[in-house]
């Protein structure tokens, strides 16, 4: 838990939501808290730190808005725009909508980092690569140290930079490291993180205002889904007991329903809540200099209908977002005085509910095909409008020892009810992977016409790996870290073009594993059949071979013969008396 | 052997043919099994050269570069002035001699001491920081007896350098009898002031970063005027360090962080004091974002904390000062801003400011500066001036440079004799022969550096032996391997070895035996 002290600090803040940080100048920070409530009593909240630092105090180290130990990171490995990404559990399209910020703020199950470097050679630029994750694995607690050059690759369509550079020689270079996220499983014990799904993001670019004043912008968020029955368990009793029978809301249309059995639908009603219910305390204010009027001001927003009332307290006051734009409300909070609101119980049967938007487009990869030797990817996207075609870059990063055939790369339209031809694969980039030193980098530029579900499938090969090459949980397999979707040509409302991503989920691809003691059976096994052939030979060749009435006597022949002897007669007497009685 | 009465005799050439083929076998065991095995399984070891590296120099001593200058006496005559103090100077002091050169412009480097030479009322020497040299004065026709003057005036004036080096010698165990009857004359305050010193400063290195922090404990103030503090009062020290420490200076806000929760402030009169034994804990290591900065070297923190309103004014117990040193940590200031009306609420009159500016930085500045002098190591000597202070610094540190190498090498070589399982990769004999390559052009230079331009030279070959020496000792490729001793490797092998070993053993012992019974016979 020592590492605490070194997260950024609105990591650390969530922790203890003092909702305020490092703030003077109004433009220089802002915060915010979206709070959505999601169907099944699960509640989204979305926190949002933003900051700037000028380019002059960032190069000459004195940080004020910016954290200083990522900020020296950053520089001594010459990383002009870096985006980061923690995220754990899957985010439930069908349930819960959109994702928010469109994607653009979750990455991979695990650690995911992409980030602009600037250098003169490709050299120079891995090795500030790996420096740049060897000094992040260490600030965030993380295991990035082991996004070596296998997980690295060099997205060519799928990431875009944001900032302002000047400078032309950046090379992008972006790694995965699919698994748990060192800072999810560092923060795990604590209330806030027990939630069903979390993406904490730090984004760091220059950005420059006219040319001129250059800055540098670090936005940090953190998202998550909570289980609002989960997270109101009260901290000193986090352990989860059974509901008590006269709690239990019964589906009473099913045949079994009586007074002893009961098919409890939980689903339907969102339990009562409020700030300090979820997070644990009220918030503490507004930020004191964070600016004071405006739109940015209203530091805490809730998104349900207007339909719905709200208990608020003493501390802030309502705004409601005018008519013909989405429902919600926010909130403007007086500095230095908490605020909170009450949130009654809600039943989806009484309530109106607030309109989740709909993802564009689907995705699920799954694996396909058996065996140790052989298998199959499958992409399936679905696309649920009824008009709108879909173009979308498909960008997979797997590790070198899954090994694709790019002949057997095929789309095809499974289910349609869309009447026309349709070209699906636009585009394709690939980089075939280098055994031990890189990954194979695929990006299909894809389209996918309206009301159809498209699959993508190829095959591959399992490489056998070498034996030190296995992790010590090999027979669990080896995750794959999930392809990134990025959806283009979609405009915003001023027209803007606007980044949608989404993320597959992570696979487990299990190798041919050996077993591990075999090493040891195979010194012993060969030792065992070099010794018998060379202990023969090598007898052969020294002994001398006689036959055997040619040898004398020896001491112990003479022993056995005489008891021998001894033994026959004994026995020749007692069989002889035997035979004598009988007769 | 048994089998010998009675059985049919053996020809001789059955015989030879088998010890033919035991001592065949045994041979291509011996002279081609048992090197593949070694050289297969054997670690790799670069030979270092153990002398070199154990080798100590205690015969060390340097010279220190003073230049006189006068606008009034000839050319000639300051030679002679010059000469004559030379050889007046010295004395007891044997670790190093004065170098005195005489010129009609002295130039200011990094280790030269400037004397500037005028006629006045008397003898006198006092330090001018405008021209940033001594200025020397003698009364008229006094002129004959200036050398003696300045000759006592520079053994008096760097005696405490002197104890310095001796002790630096005597610590790291390269001390003679001169030195340690010359440690046992000095006075005992002066050593306890030099061991206390050397106590309290970071061990001598050539990177340092300094980290300093403004930690409030609400959420004003949250800006300072850091830029203008640092140019006033660190930046000019390093530098003036620049040619041996590479110091590399990053400052921080951080709001809402309280100091420890174990430590409680008592309130007297007005105003809130910290006890004394409250002060070591003073420091949220659990909170505040302290970690050492990225590269080498260590990292030198100082840190300002502004209290919670309530807590203002927040003063140490017994100190008059507000600001404590933590040896070989940082420094510490508590600021207490002067509070500003505040026309917008009525709960709260009075609150802390918003922005600190450079005046209300000042006392928490000039004690870090002294803080960091002493973090450092610079003689805190009474005698000299800073600037003074700092070129004897840049000398004991490159002193020091040199020792740490040598002790470095040292402890390097009689790792590799003690632990022969250690490897050694050829990049580490490679860092110990530039290291004492390096190393040996500081000793040259040490001892033939009379002005400030080859005590450059001096400084970038001591720094690069450390650096060398530091990368050869802390080579991760070395203890990797350790762990795996000889025992193991037999063990590996022994199914294999031992039904092997044991029939050619047999056979061995069979023909020695016949070779006996023959000789008998």
């Amino acid at each position: 838990m020592k590492c605490l002290v070194s997260l950024p600090e609105a990591l650390w803040v969530l922790l203890t939501f003092v909702s305020c940080l490092s703030i003077v100048a109004a433009t220089d920070y802002f915060e915010r808290l979206d709070l959505t409530p999601l169907p099944l009593g699960s509640l989204l909240a979305s926190f949002e730190f933003r900051s700037n630092e000028s380019l002059e105090a960032y190069a000459s180290q004195d940080f004020r808005y910016f954290p200083r130990s990522l900020g020296q990171v950053l520089q001594h490995a010459g990383t002009k725009e870096l985006h980061l990404r923690f995220t754990t559990g899957r985010w439930d399209t069908e349930t819960w909508g959109a994702r928010p910020w469109d994607g653009t703020k979750e990455g991979a199950t695990g650690v995911e980092l992409w980030a602009w470097i600037e250098s003169d050679t490709e050299q120079e630029a891995m090795r500030k690569w790996l420096t740049l994750n060897q000094g992040l694995s260490g600030l965030f607690c993380a295991s990035m140290n082991f996004i070596d050059e296998t997980r690295t690759t060099k997205p060519s369509l799928s990431f875009q930079r944001t900032g302002d550079h000047r400078n032309a020689s950046l090379h992008l270079l972006h790694g995965v490291l699919p698994g748990k996220a060192g800072v999810a499983s560092l923060l795990d014990g604590h209330k806030v993180f027990d939630a069903s799904w979390q993406s904490m993001s730090v984004d760091v670019r220059p950005r420059c205002v006219s040319g001129q004043n250059c800055l540098v912008e670090i936005d940090q968020t953190i998202d998550m889904v909570l289980n609002i029955a989960r997270a109101k368990r009260p901290r000193e009793d986090p352990i989860p007991r059974p509901v008590q029978p006269y709690e239990l809301i019964c589906d009473e249309t099913k045949p079994y329903h009586s007074q002893d059995t009961c098919y409890p639908i939980d689903a339907l009603e969102t339990p009562a809540w409020s700030l300090k219910d979820v997070f644990g305390r009220p918030a503490a204010g507004a930020c004191p200099l964070a600016e004071e009027g405006g739109p940015e001001a209203k530091s805490l927003c809730l998104n349900i209908p207007h339909s719905q009332g709200v208990w608020i307290g003493a501390g802030g006051f309502e705004v409601r977002s005018p008519p013909g734009e989405a429902e919600k409300r926010c909130y403007q909070m007086i500095a230095g005085e908490p605020f909170d609101f009450d949130m009654p119980k809600t039943s989806v049967r009484t309530h109106k509910q607030i309109e989740l938007e709909e993802e564009l487009i689907t995705a699920e990869r799954t694996m396909t095909g058996h065996g140790a030797a052989k298998g199959g990817m499958r992409t399936v996207f679905t696309n649920p409008s009824a008009t709108e075609p879909v173009n979308l870059v498909l960008f997979e990063s797997l590790p070198w020892f899954l090994r694709p055939f790019m002949h057997t790369l095929k789309a095809q339209i499974v289910e349609s009810e869309f009447p026309f031809e349709w070209e699906i694969i636009k585009d394709l980039y690939y980089r075939p992977a280098v055994d031990r030193r890189r990954g194979t980098q695929i990006e299909v530029v894809l389209s996918i016409p309206p009301a159809s579900v498209v699959m993508v499938t190829y095959d591959f090969d399992k490489a056998i790996l070498r034996y030190t090459e296995y992790p010590p949980d090999a027979n669990r397999g080896f995750i794959v870290a999930p392809a990134v979707v990025r959806i283009l040509d979609k405009a915003d409302a001023s027209g803007n073009a606007k980044a949608i991503y989404l993320r597959t989920t992570s696979l487990l691809l299990a190798l041919p594993t050996p077993d591990f003691s075999m090493p040891y059976n195979v010194i012993i096994l060969t030792s065992t059949v070099m010794a018998l052939a060379f202990g023969s030979i090598f007898n052969i060749l020294i002994r001398r071979f006689v036959a055997f009435d040619e040898v004398p006597e020896n001491k112990i022949g003479k022993l056995v013969k005489s008891a021998r002897l001894r033994v026959a007669t004994l026995k020749e007497k007692i069989t002889g008396t035997k035979a004598d009685k009988t007769e | 052997m048994s089998l010998a009465m009675g059985t049919p005799v053996e020809t001789q050439r059955e015989v030879s043919l088998r010890s033919r083929v035991v001592w065949s076998f045994w041979v291509i065991i011996l002279l081609l099994g048992l090197p593949t095995w070694w050289a297969t399984t054997s670690i790799e070891r670069a030979s270092l050269p153990s002398d070199l590296m154990l080798a100590s120099h205690d015969d060390l001593w340097y010279s220190i570069p003073v230049c006189l200058s006068s606008a009034s006496i000839a050319k000639n005559e300051l030679a002679k002035l010059a000469w004559e103090t030379q050889k007046l100077a010295k004395g007891q002091q044997f670790l190093f001699k004065f170098h005195v050169q005489a010129q009609i412009q002295c130039q200011q480097d990094a280790v030269t001491t400037l004397i500037t030479i005028a006629e006045g009322e008397d003898y006198d020497i006092q330090y001018s920081s405008r021209s940033a040299s001594f200025e020397a004065r003698y009364p008229e026709g006094g002129m004959p007896s200036l050398p003696f003057h300045l000759a006592t005036f520079l053994q008096s004036a760097f005696l405490e350098e002197h104890a310095s080096v001796a002790y630096q010698l005597f610590t790291s165990g390269k001390s003679n009898e001169d030195i340690q009857s010359f440690i046992q004359t000095l006075p005992q305050d002066m050593t306890n002031n030099i061991q206390k010193a050397a106590n309290r400063a970071f061990k001598p290195g050539s990177n340092y970063h300094l980290s300093i922090s403004l930690f409030t404990a609400g959420s004003a103030p949250s800006s300072w005027d850091i830029r203008q503090a640092l140019d006033t009062y660190i930046e000019p020290i390093v530098y003036a360090l620049s040619s041996t420490s590479n110091i590399s200076v990053a400052s921080q806000v951080q709001l809402y962080s309280s100091f420890s929760p174990s430590v409680q402030p008592q309130q007297r009169d007005s105003t809130w004091r910290l006890k004394k034994e409250d002060l070591t804990s003073f420091v949220n290591t659990a909170e505040w974002p302290l970690s050492p900065s990225i590269g080498q070297g260590p990292t030198i923190n100082f840190i300002t904390y502004v209290p919670a309103k309530q807590f203002i004014p927040l003063l140490l117990d017994d100190n008059s000062t507000n600001s404590w040193l933590v040896p070989q940590w940082g420094g510490i200031t508590i600021l207490n801003p002067p509070l500003r009306s505040n026309e917008e609420s009525e709960l709260e009159s009075e609150v802390l400011p918003d922005h600190l500016d450079h005046a209300s930085l000042v006392p928490a500045f000039e004690s870090f500066q002294t803080q960091l002098l002493q973090l450092l190591g610079v003689p805190q000597s009474t005698k000299l001036p800073l600037q003074e202070r700092l070129k004897s610094f840049q000398r004991l540190s490159a002193l020091s440079l040199y020792l740490r190498t040598s002790s470095n090498l040292g402890s390097l070589a009689r790792l590799a004799q003690r632990l022969s399982n250690i490897p050694i990769p050829r990049h580490v004999l490679r860092s110990v022969d530039s290291a004492l390559a390096r190393l040996s052009v500081f000793q040259q230079c040490l001892t033939t550096s009379t002005t400030g331009e080859s005590w450059s030279t001096c400084f970038t070959s001591a720094r690069a032996a450390f650096v060398e020496s530091e990368k050869a000792f802390f080579d991760k490729s070395m203890v990797g391997q350790v762990y795996f001793p000889d025992e193991h490797k037999v063990a590996v092998y022994l199914p294999l070895l031992g039904p092997v070993g044991v029939p050619l053993v047999v056979g061995l012992l069979g023909e020695m035996k016949s070779i006996i019974g023959r000789r008998k016979r």
